[in-house]
């Protein structure tokens, strides 16, 4: 019993080490304890490991969720793609709508007026008419 | 020698807890004088020694002193744990932190991924900031403890 009140009273002071918050004096006092313990040294890296690789996991959430991967916070991001589906499915029919009414305002006038006449534009030629040609002349 | 001043640089990071401007200054300094090491000697011991100046140097700055004695880092750098140990404790994380209560993992985002203060935390949980560091202080040891429960599980000891 009076074991686990001092490990706890340990890992208190580790943890309060490892955030930065730990005074003058109780930074003395662990180094001494650091110094003559191994035991003390196992539980500093079993905890300063944790800080370290809780950071790391928490970070690389957040870079995935940056680089639009991965949301960082799941419960939220199923919200926020089931929504952002729906929009852009909206979206996606509305501009469609939107595209197909813009072709087909253009396109009717189009149909009701009279069609070029196709037939002389492929025939008229780039060749000069009045021009007599070398085989005509021979 | 990459992979050694890599793993170094972490570990200095875990024995010296520093803001992220003096973590970079300490890497940049560390990366300066890597020609002055000497070859056969302690790599880590000599990485977290100038880690240890940067570190003295920002707290006279901001005037506190809560850093570890120059021995107390010694004999931590001598005890360090394998880099396949840490990988091994990496991987049992992951389950652990999923066994939390939803609440302290909000608590431990909130710290590590948006970086925010215990008194920060508190206004915006409604919680008084004693409070906060000591939920955190607990998941952090609930952390521990499930690891190392999970590593006896697979390796049996």
């Amino acid at each position: 019993m009076k074991m686990e009140k001092k490990q706890r009273e340990l890992d208190d002071v580790l943890n309060k080490y490892l955030e930065g918050s730990l005074t003058e004096v109780d930074a003395r006092a662990l180094s001494t304890q650091i110094e003559e313990s191994p035991e003390v040294r196992k539980r500093y890296w079993e905890l300063a490991s944790i800080h370290g690789m809780v950071e790391q996991s928490m970070q690389s959430v957040l870079l995935q969720a940056t680089t639009g991967r991965e949301s960082a916070e799941p419960e939220i991001r199923t919200r926020v793609s089931g929504l952002s589906r729906i929009k852009t499915g909206i979206a996606g029919l509305a501009i469609g709508v939107f595209s197909a009414s813009v072709v087909w305002a253009f396109k009717l006038p189009q149909d009701n007026q009279p069609q070029p006449k196709i037939q002389e534009i492929v025939s008229e030629g780039f060749e000069n008419r009045n021009r007599i040609s070398i085989e005509d002349s021979l | 020698m990459k992979m050694l001043f890599g793993h170094s640089f972490e570990l200095c990071s875990l024995l010296y807890p520093m803001p992220m401007m003096s973590l970079q200054e300490t890497f940049l300094t560390v990366s300066r004088k890597a020609s002055s090491f000497e070859i056969g000697t302690n790599f880590t011991a000599w990485a977290c020694g100038i880690a240890r100046l940067k570190v003295l140097e920002n707290f006279r700055q901001t005037k506190r002193a809560n850093v570890l004695s120059e021995k107390a880092i010694i004999a931590l750098t001598e005890d360090v744990p394998s880099p396949e140990s840490f990988k091994e404790r990496e991987q049992a994380l992951e389950k652990c932190i999923a066994k939390l209560p939803s609440k302290l993992r909000d608590l431990l985002w909130r710290r590590y991924s948006r970086r925010q203060t215990s008194d920060e935390m508190a206004e915006a949980l409604g919680m008084t900031s004693n409070a906060v560091r000591v939920a955190l202080s607990r998941s952090r040891v609930g952390l521990r403890d499930c690891i190392n429960l999970q590593l006896k599980e697979t390796t049996g000891i």
